[in-house]
């Protein structure tokens, strides 16, 4: 029984390998997403004015909304491709489980494209002018909700696989679910804005993570199964 | 043996087939023939566990297949016409991957050597956005060699021939009887009914729906 | 219960009376709840007449978010059994639902008027009812993109699972970003806090929107069904065609 398990562990390192060596081919996904986020800041300052008091209202929210519409042309191909390249049947015939085989896509997802953006966040900072004292509460926030979107992502791009106009699609399933993250994100780094504790809303980020970690890779393996079932 | 037992397929409204019955023998090989649409790479998608059965029930000797579906998926290896390589990787990084995937050690000895099976060889670091289909063909089907090394019963295979050249269509062949040789169990759905020469079994479906329609 | 409905010809048969039944009876609900909410029931001291939108918007939330509750059930039904009913049953729960969270939310901005002073107040219930709409709309375009009807109903179906976790975690975000709203009147569990007066109209009018919509949702499952005849009889004269 060990050795299955031990296995499970290398198959599931092997997965998270392979992602990162496929992206790593073609940083174009890569260098777009982080071009997206940073032209979706730029627009606010452009359509408020280069105003520093109005920016400083919206900027937390800029920066998590600007997280969540940044990732989601991305999404589309987090499954599709391997979908259409029949990867997806393969996985099936693997010992390993095709939950613990989610899981690796989601957290390979989160390694290749969100941490780049976890990594670029203090720039999106200074270009919406926060206090430099913030930036660190910043960080924090977004690394500990972005798996969250990533475990959200992957179910949204396991409801489409196979369906027509599935990029369409995709935002209208997704933004809904990605609700509680924006709210309790923001509220963390507006909280440490007015001095206040971030605590509470930091844990409830947290606890919302540990809910999709569990529920997101049960609901993509399902929806995988059904989609090389047809 | 492999017992297809009364399978019911349904896709939509459409019932692909209807209490369907074979006995399939170990160290054998089929060859599923039939029309475009007549269900034969479903078939071979239904014994390999992804299109769910309306009723019946496959087993191998005498367990069910699917009560210990990671049993039974360890023991096959399924080759679709959708290879599962993916473009952004190299034939052998790829080949890398499926054999981690499959869950066996995958030292470069073996991986070569696979290669080398299906006339690979020189082609190891080609990246697969760049080969031609025979050759992504093959560099699919050297992941039948690992069969050798690791403990395997069943091949699924489907189409496996079509983008094939003479040479490679001999290799594959030697593959073939290989793997029969060790008691290997061989299912391919086909339009080319020459890809082997050895004793072989014929399932018709075209024939198996004209007698249900009688 | 639900395997021997399962049947298609008993579903008809067993619903061919129940369906004007249900008509008659949520009508008469409706018209006297209707006369007693309009007529028969005290002004709010603060509100004046507006109150009396309440008596259509809080049915039409709380049957929204009901018909959200049922339209997973029977996903969960589907995705289980595999009844084609149980598909037919939420496919058609879908719309009315949407229908409903759309008449909460042109309710909820029409009462905002005289209320707020403004057709759109981003209150907490207004919003979650914004965010329910939108996984209506979900499950009804997820099952229309596939180019097979079934492939659609199962992706739906685990959809209508996946809002039926998240909504309630939502919800309690939403709440979390703002309590503005009043509280609720009626769920309190020290009693309700409202006139009795203007209870009686408020539970006409929700059992009447109640049987109304399973009226609605009876015929919406029988189009269904004879829809999927006519595919069938259709996909019968092709096949003697071709042989």
């Amino acid at each position: 029984m060990n050795s299955i398990h031990s296995s499970w562990s290398n198959i599931f390192i092997a997965h998270i390998k392979r992602d990162i060596l496929t992206n790593s081919r073609s940083l174009l996904d890569l260098i777009s997403i982080v071009g997206l986020m940073i032209l979706i800041i730029i627009l606010f300052p452009l359509g408020l004015g280069p105003i520093k008091e109005k920016l400083n209202v919206v900027s937390n929210a800029v920066i998590w909304v600007g997280l969540i519409l940044a990732i989601i042309p991305s999404l589309e191909k987090l499954l599709l491709k391997d979908f259409e390249n029949g990867w997806l049947d393969q996985i099936a015939t693997s010992p390993a489980p095709l939950e613990i085989i989610m899981l690796s896509k989601a957290i390979s997802y989160w390694l290749i494209m969100l941490i780049p953006l976890i990594l670029t966040s203090p720039i999106f900072a200074i270009l919406l002018d926060m206090d430099l004292k913030n930036i660190p509460w910043l960080v924090i926030s977004i690394s500990a909700g972005s798996l969250a979107i990533s475990l959200i992502g992957l179910s949204g791009s396991a409801l489409i696989l196979g369906a027509r106009r599935g990029n369409i699609l995709l935002p209208i399933l997704i933004i809904p679910l990605m609700t509680p993250i924006l709210i309790f994100g923001v509220g963390v780094n507006e909280a440490v804005k007015i001095n206040e504790s971030p605590f509470g809303n930091l844990f409830l980020l947290l606890a919302l993570t540990l809910i999709y970690l569990v529920i997101s890779p049960f609901i993509s393996a399902l929806l995988v199964r059904i989609a090389i079932g047809r | 043996m492999l017992y297809l037992e009364g399978l019911t397929v349904q896709r939509g409204n459409k019932i692909v087939f209807s209490n369907f019955n074979t006995i399939i023998k170990s160290g054998s090989i089929t060859l599923i023939k039939g029309k475009n649409g007549s269900g034969k790479s479903t078939l071979l998608r239904t014994i390999v566990g992804f299109t769910p059965l309306e009723k019946g029930t496959i087993k191998n000797d005498k367990k069910n297949v699917f009560n210990n579906n990671e049993e039974w998926v360890n023991n096959l290896i399924f080759l679709d016409t959708k290879t599962g390589l993916s473009k952004d990787l190299t034939v052998i990084e790829n080949l890398n991957a499926w054999s981690t995937m499959k869950g066996w050690s995958s030292n470069i000895e073996n991986l070569t050597m696979a290669l080398k099976s299906v006339g690979m060889d020189k082609y190891a670091d080609l990246y697969i956005s760049q080969s031609s289909e025979g050759l992504k063909k093959r560099a699919a089907l050297a992941r039948l060699y690992l069969s050798f090394i690791n403990k395997v019963d069943f091949w699924i295979l489907d189409e496996p021939t079509n983008e094939l050249d003479k040479t490679s269509l001999v290799l594959f062949k030697q593959l073939i009887s290989k793997f029969l040789k060790q008691n290997g169990t061989i299912i391919i759905a086909t339009h080319d009914l020459t890809i082997v020469e050895d004793q072989f079994n014929i399932l018709d479906l075209d024939d198996f729906k004209k007698q249900r329609v009688l | 219960m639900f395997d021997w409905l399962a049947n298609p010809n008993r579903f008809k048969k067993s619903t061919n009376k129940l369906e004007p039944l249900l008509m008659v009876i949520s009508l008469l609900f409706i018209i006297f709840g209707l006369y007693f909410s309009l007529f028969d029931s005290p002004k709010d001291y603060q509100q004046g007449d507006a109150v009396r939108i309440m008596y259509v918007h809080v049915p039409s939330a709380w049957l929204a978010s009901f018909l959200y509750l049922s339209l997973a059930v029977s996903s969960i039904f589907y995705l289980v059994w595999k009844h084609p009913l149980a598909d037919l049953i939420s496919s058609s729960i879908a719309p009315i639902g949407a229908l409903f969270s759309i008449l909460t939310l042109i309710t909820g901005s029409l009462w905002g008027k005289p209320m707020w002073g403004t057709w759109w107040v981003w209150d907490a219930r207004l919003t979650s009812m914004l965010i329910l709409f939108f996984f209506y709309l979900g499950f009804i375009l997820l099952h229309n993109a596939f180019e097979r009807k079934i492939d659609g109903s199962k992706s739906a179906s685990v959809l209508a699972i996946i809002g039926l976790i998240n909504l309630p975690i939502i919800k309690f975000s939403v709440d979390w970003w703002h309590t503005l709203h009043q509280p609720s009147s009626i769920l309190k569990f020290d009693g309700p806090s409202i006139d009795n007066q203007m209870l009686i109209p408020l539970s006409f009018m929700i059992i009447g929107f109640g049987l109304f919509s399973l009226y609605l949702i009876i015929i919406n499952v029988k189009t269904k069904l004879i829809e999927k005849k006519c595919e069938a009889l259709i996909l019968k004269l092709n096949l003697k065609e071709i042989l």
